[in-house]
């Protein structure tokens, strides 16, 4: 058994899965030396570090708005320290499992709305269920998608249970954001503790821009050529992801533009230049549907371009993702994609749900309504966290009120099975305690689908909490996959030496690029 | 080509990085000079100091006691006045962060880190307490962005329309500088105004004797009513002056201590290795727009002001205009600049542009004209940018 201290002693995971620590409280392997290298310093030393990266995050802007703060204020983006790993052959099973789930997706929506609609047509998901659903478009009918890719950019939120498999808890197949705090991030630990990506072969990050402009290259109209013209489209400076769409751009070489920025003339959208109107072939959107083209849909949305579902439609521009993709990220439909996945892939789910019990069913909910002290509720239409009911730890009153809403709108809830999630060590106080997390990947869709290797893992900040939407107060943490090859052969003298520097953070700078390698 | 909306934020970002270290600049160069000076002399500085950043009028609304600590608070600290250094460094962020994607890492880290800086420094306490190391602290900011602007910054579109700004703002400045503080309306020479029959171009060039003269000796006092009598006609010494606009050594050694204003006023016009000269930004603005000739035609009416303004201060009898009417023709300068900056600014507004502009507030929409001069600066403000509505 191995033996840790510092930091570490008196580290107890709960009943729940832990992801350092095995049942009997020793390290496990994929985190030993991250386990020692914590052991070695204290809390003074934790908290430096941790000041360090706070103030260099902020210097440099990164930052997340929060809404019900006074009017929006940015917040510094919060990252706890001590990192997750995932070994090489576990992430192999996600990344097969996460593939084959986006690619089922991706066949049902382009079915849904440029198909033949078989899935429907066969019973597999209920129509009502589908026309029904606050994320179905009708005004999608008509625009096809390159290679029916509508969500090339996909964000699933999975979760570990108790028994430490891997499940898939969330669809975000709209406008999923993180993947800026992913990558910055690893820039953040490589400065806060470069000697740790010598002791370990991390899969880079540093690729996802190259990665998106391809994906969203291929995806241009065929009159675009060879290089089209991408931007990404915002809200604007006051939206809570503007820190990543502007990220995005800069990754890419590619303009940020605003609603405003961009005018529909005879079915082709421009951008107004200052020489003029300059045509654009891929809108890479981070603007809801909803607010998209106040033609089509709200009309008083400032924030949409005038007729850009028309130019859409007379596939002169490809809009990424496609409109209509919240049918399939509906709650609600979430019970039936294990299913889609054998229907379109012929294969069995590789990576399986929670427990989900649909409220529009009389008998499922007589009874979640009898025990639902024991599960968690949710909206199916809401993101973020926002609306959630967690049995366990709700009063009396609140569970009435759930009670309530859920019989007054079966069709808009679901309940489940309570997922302890899984823990990994985060800063708490002086030391480091157990907080739950969870893991957001992020999945891109061309011609192929191509899962990111990591993701962006959340973690509640607050003990037993099990919320970790950094809108409600959570952190995150920097994910590390492991390259086939395993752990690194163990530090040299030299290399050791060279430790006694670690942790001296910001200073040392992009101190340790040699160790991070594919 | 760049969006209109970008090189609009760029172009405000470099007229809000000059006024900031410019604005920076002035107000430690008078601080430390009214030190020594009585304080009807003080106040004049002042006075001038508002006059010069096209703010008078704006203080004047904000209860009109003429007062150094209030003007200084005014000038650098209030966030209530656009063109104080606090809000221009603000707008500075806000603007760059709106176009955080285009430019360097390092410029947008500079600027935030500038504003950061300020945001969490009490300004209002430092200006009494010791001022110089928070003035010497935003113009290493700003000369930090500068650097990062001159090492790291495509020489693309965006740097045009970022330098072009900076060196509009620039060139209005230094206009204001020789108007302000080197020309005396008539009436302090000889007690009555418009004497020599030219109405209120009867102005000249004053001299250092006219600044030794201090007007007002004995009747403005701190803390009263804000008077322009009082204070009327002041003029800084010529040092004073040169170092405001960071040229003092450069005139030393290129004409020495020639102290005929008008010498100097030519000097700040024209002289072409002086970076703060009118004719030097003007060059610049120039420069940047022959390179969009071809890509923007919507910048052709922009090209021809520069022109027009620049060849009369190169082909142009400088030194005869400045003797006989110099109020009229630093006014005509100064306006020439003005114009080319609206100018410039409509081209961020190009065909087809629905009007609706609500975060950015377009040069002249707004805010009351102030001596002679209307459009960007007229109200003081090199420009409220995004984020300030």
């Amino acid at each position: 058994m191995a033996r840790v201290g510092g930091l570490l002693d008196g580290y107890r995971p709960g009943p729940w899965f832990d992801e350092a620590f095995d049942s009997n409280g020793a390290v496990r392997s994929a985190y030993r030396r991250v386990a020692d290298r914590f052991a070695e310093i204290d809390g003074d030393e934790l908290r430096r570090i941790e000041q360090l990266v706070a103030a260099e995050f902020r210097r440099q802007g990164i930052t997340f708005t929060v809404y019900s703060d006074d009017e929006g204020t940015e917040r510094t983006w919060p990252m706890d320290l001590f990192p997750r790993i995932i070994e090489a052959a576990e992430w192999r099973e996600l990344e097969a499992g996460l593939a084959q789930r986006i690619a089922a997706l991706n066949r049902f929506l382009d079915d849904l709305y440029a198909g033949e609609q078989a899935a429907l047509n066969d019973g597999i998901v209920p129509r009502w269920l589908v026309t029904s659903s606050g994320g179905f478009e009708r005004n999608a009918f008509g625009i096809d998608v390159p290679f029916g890719a509508r969500c090339m950019v996909a964000g699933i939120d999975i979760v570990r249970g108790a028994d430490g498999a891997y499940a898939v808890l969330e669809d975000n197949l709209r406008n999923p954001s993180g993947i800026s705090y992913v990558v910055e991030n690893r820039t953040a630990m490589v400065k806060a503790f470069p000697r740790l990506f010598n002791d370990h072969t991390v899969r880079p990050v540093d690729q996802y821009g190259q990665l998106l402009r391809a994906t969203l290259t291929d995806a241009a109209p065929p009159a675009a050529g060879d290089d089209p013209s991408i931007v990404i489209l915002t809200p604007g400076i006051h939206n809570s992801a503007y820190f990543e769409h502007a990220f995005l751009a800069r990754l890419m070489g590619v303009e940020l533009v605003e609603g405003r920025d961009l005018i529909v003339d005879d079915q082709v959208v421009y951008a107004r230049t200052v020489g003029g109107l300059s045509p654009v072939d891929v809108i890479y959107r981070r603007i809801d549907d909803a607010f998209l083209d106040p033609v089509s849909f709200r009309p008083d949305s400032t924030l949409g371009v005038s007729g850009l579902l028309a130019a859409a439609r007379a596939s002169t521009v490809t809009i990424c993702n496609a409109i209509g993709n919240g049918v399939a990220d509906d709650k609600a439909f979430y019970p039936y994609v294990p299913d889609l996945i054998r229907y379109y892939m012929s294969e069995e789910p590789r990576l399986p749900n929670v427990d989900t019990y649909v409220m529009w069913d009389p008998d499922q909910r007589a009874a979640c309504l009898g025990r639902l002290d024991e599960l968690v509720v949710k909206p199916v239409g809401e993101s973020g966290g926002y609306g959630i009911v967690i049995g366990p730890r709700a009063g009396e009153g609140e569970l009435e009120a759930a009670r309530r809403a859920i019989e007054a709108d079966p069709r808009g809830w679901i309940a489940q099975e309570l997922v302890g999630l899984s823990s990994l060590p985060a800063q708490a106080g002086v030391g480091l305690a157990p907080r739950h997390l969870d893991l957001r990947p992020f999945v891109l869709t061309g011609e192929r689908t191509r899962v990111f290797p990591g993701g962006l893992t959340r973690v509640a900040m607050r003990e037993g909490s099990l919320i970790v939407n950094s809108s409600q107060g959570g952190g995150s943490k920097d994910t590390w996959v492991l390259a086939d090859d395993g752990p690194a052969a163990p530090p040299s003298a030299a290399g050791a030496a060279a430790g006694a520097a670690d942790g001296t953070a910001a200073s040392a700078g992009l101190g340790a690029p040699a160790g991070v390698t594919a | 080509m760049i969006l209109a909306r970008h090189a609009e934020a760029l172009y405000w970002a470099g007229r809000q990085l000059e006024r900031s270290e410019h604005a920076t600049r002035a107000l430690d160069v008078v601080v430390r000079n009214t030190m020594h000076y009585r304080m009807p002399r003080a106040l004049a500085e002042w006075k001038l100091l508002l006059d010069v950043f096209a703010l008078s009028y704006r203080y004047r609304a904000g209860g009109g006691v003429l007062d150094r600590e209030r003007v200084a608070d005014f000038l650098f600290a209030d966030a209530a006045n656009p063109g104080s250094v606090v809000s221009s460094v603000r707008q500075l962020r806000e603007n760059i962060r709106a176009v955080r994607d285009r430019v360097p890492v390092e410029l947008w880290e500079e600027a935030n880190r500038l504003h950061l800086d300020l945001a969490a420094t009490d300004a209002v306490g430092l200006l009494q307490e010791g001022p110089y190391q928070l003035f010497s602290s935003v113009r290493r900011g700003c000369q930090a962005i500068s650097g990062v602007v001159a090492e790291a910054m495509p020489r693309d579109d965006g740097f045009v329309f970022f330098d072009s700004g900076r060196m509009i703002e620039r060139s209005i400045t230094t206009c204001r500088v020789v108007q302000f503080g080197l020309v005396a309306p008539a009436r302090d020479r000889d007690g009555t105004v418009g004497a020599e029959g030219a109405g209120p171009a009867a102005a000249t060039l004053a001299g250092p004797a006219a600044a030794a003269a201090a007007p007002g000796d004995g009747i403005a006092s701190e803390g009263a009513v804000f008077d322009d009598s009082a204070v009327e006609g002041a003029v800084f010494d010529h040092s004073i002056l040169l170092r405001l606009v960071t040229s003092l050594q450069a005139y030393r050694r290129m004409v020495g201590y020639d102290e005929d204003p008008t010498a100097l006023a030519a000097f700040l016009l024209r002289a072409e290795p002086v970076p703060r000269s009118v004719l030097s930004c003007l060059r610049r603005v120039g420069a940047h727009l022959d390179a969009l000739q071809a890509a923007a035609p919507g910048l052709a009416p922009a090209r021809q002001i520069c022109g027009r303004v620049r060849s009369t201060l190169e082909f142009g009898d400088v030194e005869r205009s400045l003797a006989e009417e110099p109020a009229d023709y630093l006014t005509g300068i100064e306006a020439g600049a003005i114009s080319l900056g609206d100018s410039i600014a409509r081209a961020f507004n190009p065909v087809h542009a629905p009007d609706q502009h609500t975060q950015f507030v377009r040069p002249g929409a707004s805010g009351p004209a102030n001596g002679p001069s209307t459009g960007p600066g007229a109200d003081g403000s090199a420009r409220p940018g995004a984020g300030s509505p």
